[in-house]
């Protein structure tokens, strides 16, 4: 059977839909912020260019096919981990490569292309998700004990060039990726438990190594109650891991101020909002961040709880149809990546509207689709262009279990369907 | 199985979802009041302080001395105010804030980019200096110097309060206005009012300066009012009331009543809370100052020092200056309180280097309250009084005076050491001896009760004493009260001590106020700190030893001083008995030394070259502080320094030498008889003294009969404090 790139089977389209939803809003809100400051629309008439150029992008991903991707899997993940190498000799020698790897707020996230500038750590979500699934199509990789240390291996050295960056985000982010795509292909639930444990016991070691900001962006998460703080102004000594007295005391003015903000501005929008480019927050620059980091706070202060909602509503739709696609293939890998795909932008999304509503530490994760970047626009549309090219190659006249011939088509794909382990 | 784990998944994600959804609601739903309050707070303006007027000083009759009187000033942003003195970045920064403000609000015109909007303001606060220098008549140097001036103290109160918190912050004198040109009047107000409006950053804000009405006699008693420095601020008493601090722009009483009656002057400030929109959100109204009510009557203290400046300048004397004060008996509330000379306290800043040079006159020194003199004779009464109530002596012993002290014949009597000629006073009893203000019988008392038994009298009657005189001025100096404690520390204590002591010479030494007060405790043999501000308690008070009859010898002792034709000052300041009260006082002559009034410093220039300078200073300390604020950067020691000039620089015209001439006494009512009526209480007392001015009778003598009459003539016949005034123009 065959299917042009162009044409959407409907779980796709909605897919490529929601997407695209949630890019407009993101849009408008960098358009509501950006006329209220009086400043040109620089982010703005940016963003449209890199949704433009995602959208292209989709179209030859799209028109590839996500199999012939997937046969340079490892090739790509190495190839991706090599763009990683730049920034972090950087970071260690002060080097900038003529211009190529700048500075910016003290991290060395960025690769400056003419005109664009690459985060690696970005392009590295969509590889990894590829180098792994194509790893875990084989029962063998994943039920034994042994075999899960390749994931492992594949998740940590990515991680560890991404943290010295640094970037704590995407870093911990690949935790629940690595986690999911695992817990799907069919990992022992002990191999996974005793993994768990191994992470939970590093990690006050890890605690202790982390910069003193970045504690400071953990411990706000306790610290937005009154009562902590005040506790912490009466123990120091009890809490001196956690905060000093003095962080406590100008919680409003110091750490706190970026949470502190996308509360009120998301608590005063209220169930409606105050309207597209209206409200305190948005005219006036009281919200570091707010196209970006914060851009949920923005969309909650313009549209109220409505607007979160259908925002919420607009990852559900990924999820909801991501999963079913899933569902839908047979093969291991599609399977996998899909997986991988729908929990990275959902985990991400989930993540930073929780750090937006003080639930989670702040750690700079953007809202996938919905802020600004370049880098995380062209990643996250490469990642549902995989989905989108993973539901055209499903087999539309079978309802429920795949022909075997279907699986049998592609050379390389293991003797036993996953499905019926 | 795949299927299984997809559900478990789909289910996680939605329990994840499900919990923002519920935090959503919470925030957008159930609390939603709570963070619309917060993010209206966000837009408050920080908290506008409404002046307060200072309390106004009155005179005992109410006339105003001292109020604040409205005019306006030109405030400027701190930000603006320091972009000279602040970092490159921090400047950078504060014109990019403004900037981007004035992009958003279309200021220069719409569609405008931040950059060009950058430039457009950093030429606008370029011109602002410009007009700013117009404005105010002074070159720009000067305005920035002045803007220097007050970062240089905001940055000070940042210190304190970062001091106070732990910690350093903002503090918000860094974002408000402060005021760099002040004192406009209404015209002036309205100009600045035109070349200001095309800065934003600019207020004409009203504002009050200090004025101070007919009170040049008054100056240093009002004292005056100064910007406040870190230490004000860091020993403010009202640190803890934000409405009442002290904050970097305020004036705070710095001497004299203004810094007496601080607490009473300063008012509260008013809260003015505005959101960005400018809606007036609360006001607290401003709390003005309380008066402070003065016991000194202007119309007799006015009188009075044109009565000192007359005879002062009449009078053929080597004369520097003079004091004069007024006493009422029964409450210790000081009437008068002159110093001559004074000066012009709402000239004080323009005329101060002046003033400051002025060694010889010193119209700066606060004569009546801060220099202490040697009281002279007029401690004699209290040494007899000494002598009599520790029973050395009775009212009946004499001692026998032909001129010379036996036991030490180079101590004489003041008649045989003046002229010359030998003429004694013959038996003398204590009585007769303050009459004559005879020093022979004193040296035997002297010997008698030693310089513990004197020194004991002495502090009873407040010399030495901390706080001095009780009028609670900064300036009040204790005197010298010569106990051997005092002494030890700085000389032996030698035999002679209790015979110079006891004539008020040697190290004695008080004040005017507490030379009035000391003849108070004679008129009334009570003694009690001299107040100057109208209260409704009074201080304690303590009877002093000795029986009726003792007193009343005291008395009459001084009134024979003045009536009696032997008496030491009755050619000088005899009153006519028709006025129905007879003066009764004591003369005194307190010899002392020329003053230094200038120095040579002698120094080595940069380049080796030997040098000196003269320099106007009263003291070694005043002239090493002189010569650093001459040559900041050469180092000397007193050893470099001599004096050079001294004042007076001629021979006494009265007697071998120098001396200060005191007259202290009381006004006795007289009965029928025109006989002093010792049944009633004197009620007012004075003390006189002329700087230089040579022997007590013959100097301090006919200014104190002036002073009596003038006394008499300002409160009328029965002497009440309280006789309405003559003056017309009242305050209140």
């Amino acid at each position: 059977m065959k299917h042009h790139w162009w044409h959407l089977p409907a779980p796709g389209s909605a897919v490529a839909a929601a997407a695209i939803v949630l890019c407009l809003v993101g849009l408008a809100c960098i358009f509501a912020t950006e006329q209220a400051a009086g400043d040109e629309y620089v982010n703005t008439s940016k963003q449209a260019v890199y949704l433009a150029a995602s959208l292209v992008l989709t179209a030859v991903i799209l028109r590839i096919g996500y199999y012939r991707i997937a046969q340079h899997a490892y090739l790509i993940f190495g190839m991706a981990l090599l763009l990683l190498i730049p920034p972090c000799i950087a970071r260690l020698t002060h080097y900038s490569f003529g211009g190529l790897v700048p500075v910016r707020r003290n991290t060395y996230r960025w690769i400056q292309l003419p005109g664009f500038g690459l985060q690696p750590s970005e392009l590295m979500k969509v590889a990894y998700m590829l180098g792994l699934a194509w790893y875990l199509r084989y029962r063998r990789n994943y039920r034994t004990f042994g075999g899960l240390l390749i994931p492992l291996l594949m998740s940590a050295v990515p991680m560890m060039l991404i943290l010295m960056e640094p970037d704590l985000g995407t870093t911990l982010q690949t935790i629940p990726v690595l986690f999911v795509i695992l817990f799907a292909a069919g990992a022992r639930a002990k191999h996974l438990a005793l993994v768990l444990l191994i992470g939970l016991l590093a990690a006050p070691l890890a605690w202790s190594h982390l910069e003193t900001y970045q504690r400071s962006r953990v411990s706000l998460v306790l610290m937005q109650s009154r009562e902590f703080r005040d506790k912490i102004i009466a123990q120091p000594q009890r809490y001196r891991w956690l905060a000093t007295p003095r962080q406590a005391l100008e919680w409003e003015k110091d750490i706190g101020y970026q949470l502190v903000g996308s509360k009120a501005a998301l608590g005063s929008g209220g169930v409606f909002g105050h309207g597209w480019g209206q409200g305190t927050y948005v005219e006036y620059n009281f919200l570091p961040e707010k196209h970006n980091d914060f851009v949920f706070a923005i969309i909650g202060h313009q549209w109220g709880l409505l607007g979160c909602l259908f925002v919420l509503g607009c990852y559900g739709v990924i999820t909801l149809v991501g999963l079913n696609i899933a569902f839908a293939t047979t093969e291991p890998f599609a399977r996998l990546l899909a997986v991988g795909v729908v929990t990275m932008v959902v985990t991400q999304a989930l993540l930073n509207m929780g750090e937006n509503t003080g639930l989670m530490p702040i750690t700079g994760m953007t809202l996938p689709f919905v802020s600004f970047g370049g880098s995380s626009l062209l990643t996250n549309f490469m990642a549902v262009a995989l989905l989108i090219s993973i539901s055209q190659h499903r087999p539309f006249l079978l309802a429920d279990k795949p022909f075997d011939d279907d699986v049998l088509i592609r050379p390389d794909t293991p003797i036993k369907p996953a499905r019926s382990l | 199985m795949f299927e299984t784990r997809l559900k478990i998944l789909a289910c996680v994600l939605m329990i994840c979802a499900a919990v923002v959804v519920g935090r959503l609601i919470e925030l957008q739903v159930v609390n939603a009041d709570v963070y619309r309050r917060k993010a209206d707070q966000v837009l408050l303006k920080p908290a506008e302080r409404l002046p307060c007027v200072r309390g106004r000083i009155l005179d005992r009759t109410g006339f105003v001395l001292a109020s604040d009187d409205p005019d306006w000033k030109v405030c400027i942003d701190y930000d603006v105010l320091a972009m000279d003195s602040e970092s490159q970045e921090k400047r950078a920064d504060s014109l990019h804030k403004r900037a981007a403000s004035y992009a958003r609000q279309n200021r220069y015109g719409p569609g405008k980019r931040r950059q060009d909007v950058q430039s457009l303001l950093e030429a606008d606060i370029k011109r602002m200096w410009e007009d700013l220098a117009r404005l105010a008549g002074k070159p720009q140097f000067e305005l920035r110097r002045q803007a220097e001036d007050i970062c240089q103290r905001v940055a000070a109160v940042r210190q304190v309060v970062a001091a106070r918190r732990g910690f350093d912050d903002t503090v918000r004198e860094e974002e408000q206005p402060h005021a760099l040109i002040e004192g406009l009047d209404d015209q002036q107000h309205i100009a600045a009012r035109l070349a200001m409006e095309p800065y934003p950053w600019v207020s004409v804000r009203s504002g009050v300066h200090r004025t101070y009405h007919n009170a040049v006699s008054l100056a240093h008693v009002l004292g005056r009012v100064a910007r406040v420095s870190a230490g004000d601020i860091e020993n403010d008493p009202d640190a803890e009331q934000p409405l009442r601090k002290l904050l970097a722009d305020d004036m705070v009483g710095r001497s004299g009543v203004e810094y007496l009656a601080e607490r009473d002057l300063r008012g509260t400030r008013g809260v003015l809370l505005k959101n960005r929109n400018d809606e007036v959100l609360e006001r607290t109204p401003a709390q003005d100052g309380q008066d402070a009510r003065l016991t000194i009557r202007l119309d007799l203290q006015d009188r009075l020092y044109a009565e000192l400046e007359r005879s002062l300048q009449a009078f053929p004397s080597l004369a520097s200056g003079g004091a004069v004060v007024v006493l009422d008996i029964p409450t210790r509330e000081l009437l008068a309180l002159v110093s001559y000379p004074s000066y012009d306290p709402n000239r004080f800043t323009e005329d101060y280097a002046t003033l400051r040079a002025d060694m010889r006159h010193m119209p700066l020194r606060f004569r009546a309250v801060a220099n202490s003199y040697a009281p002279g004779s007029i401690v004699k009464p209290l040494a007899c009084l000494a002598a009599l109530a520790t029973g050395r002596v009775t009212l009946e012993t004499t001692f026998y005076c032909d001129g010379v002290y036996p036991r030490d014949k180079s101590k004489r009597c003041w008649e045989v050491a003046g002229l010359g000629t030998r003429k004694a006073h013959g038996e003398q009893r204590a009585e007769d001896a303050i009459a004559h203000s005879c020093n022979v019988y004193m040296y035997y008392i002297g010997d008698l009760l030693g310089v513990d038994g004197l020194t004991a009298f002495f502090e009873m009657v407040g010399f030495g004493r901390k706080g001095g005189s009780g009028t609670g001025l900064l300036e009040d100096a204790r005197g010298i009260n010569p106990t051997r404690a005092w002494l030890e520390g700085r000389r032996p204590v030698f035999p002679n001590d209790a015979r110079n002591f006891v004539i008020g010479g040697g190290e004695v030494s008080a004040t005017p106020v507490q030379v009035v007060n000391l003849v108070a405790a004679y008129a009334s043999r009570v003694f009690q700190p001299v107040t100057l501000l109208k209260r409704a308690d009074h201080s304690p008070e303590w009877r002093l030893p000795g029986t009726d009859a003792q007193w009343h010898a005291i008395r009459r002792g001084l009134y024979r001083v003045v009536n009696d034709p032997n008496g030491t000052a009755h050619d000088y300041a005899y009153i006519q008995p028709s006025t129905g009260y007879a003066l009764c006082g004591k003369t005194g002559s307190a010899t002392t030394r020329p003053w230094p009034i200038s120095y040579r410093v002698n120094y080595r220039e940069h380049d080796g070259r030997q040098a000196f300078a003269i320099v106007a200073a009263g003291d070694m300390g005043q002239a090493m502080e002189e010569f650093h604020a001459l040559h900041p950067d050469i180092e000397v020691t007193p050893r470099d320094a001599e004096v050079f000039e001294r004042w007076p620089q001629v021979d006494s015209l009265h007697g071998d030498e120098h001396a200060h001439a005191w007259f202290a006494g009381f006004l006795q009512p007289l009965d029928n008889l025109r006989q002093p009526d010792w049944s009633r209480p004197p009620r007012i007392a004075f003390a006189v003294l002329a700087e230089f001015g040579g022997s007590g009778g013959r100097a301090a003598g006919p200014i104190a009969q002036r002073v009596a009459g003038a006394i008499l003539d300002v409160l009328g016949p029965n002497l009440d404090p309280d006789a309405p005034s003559r003056r017309i123009a009242r305050g209140d």
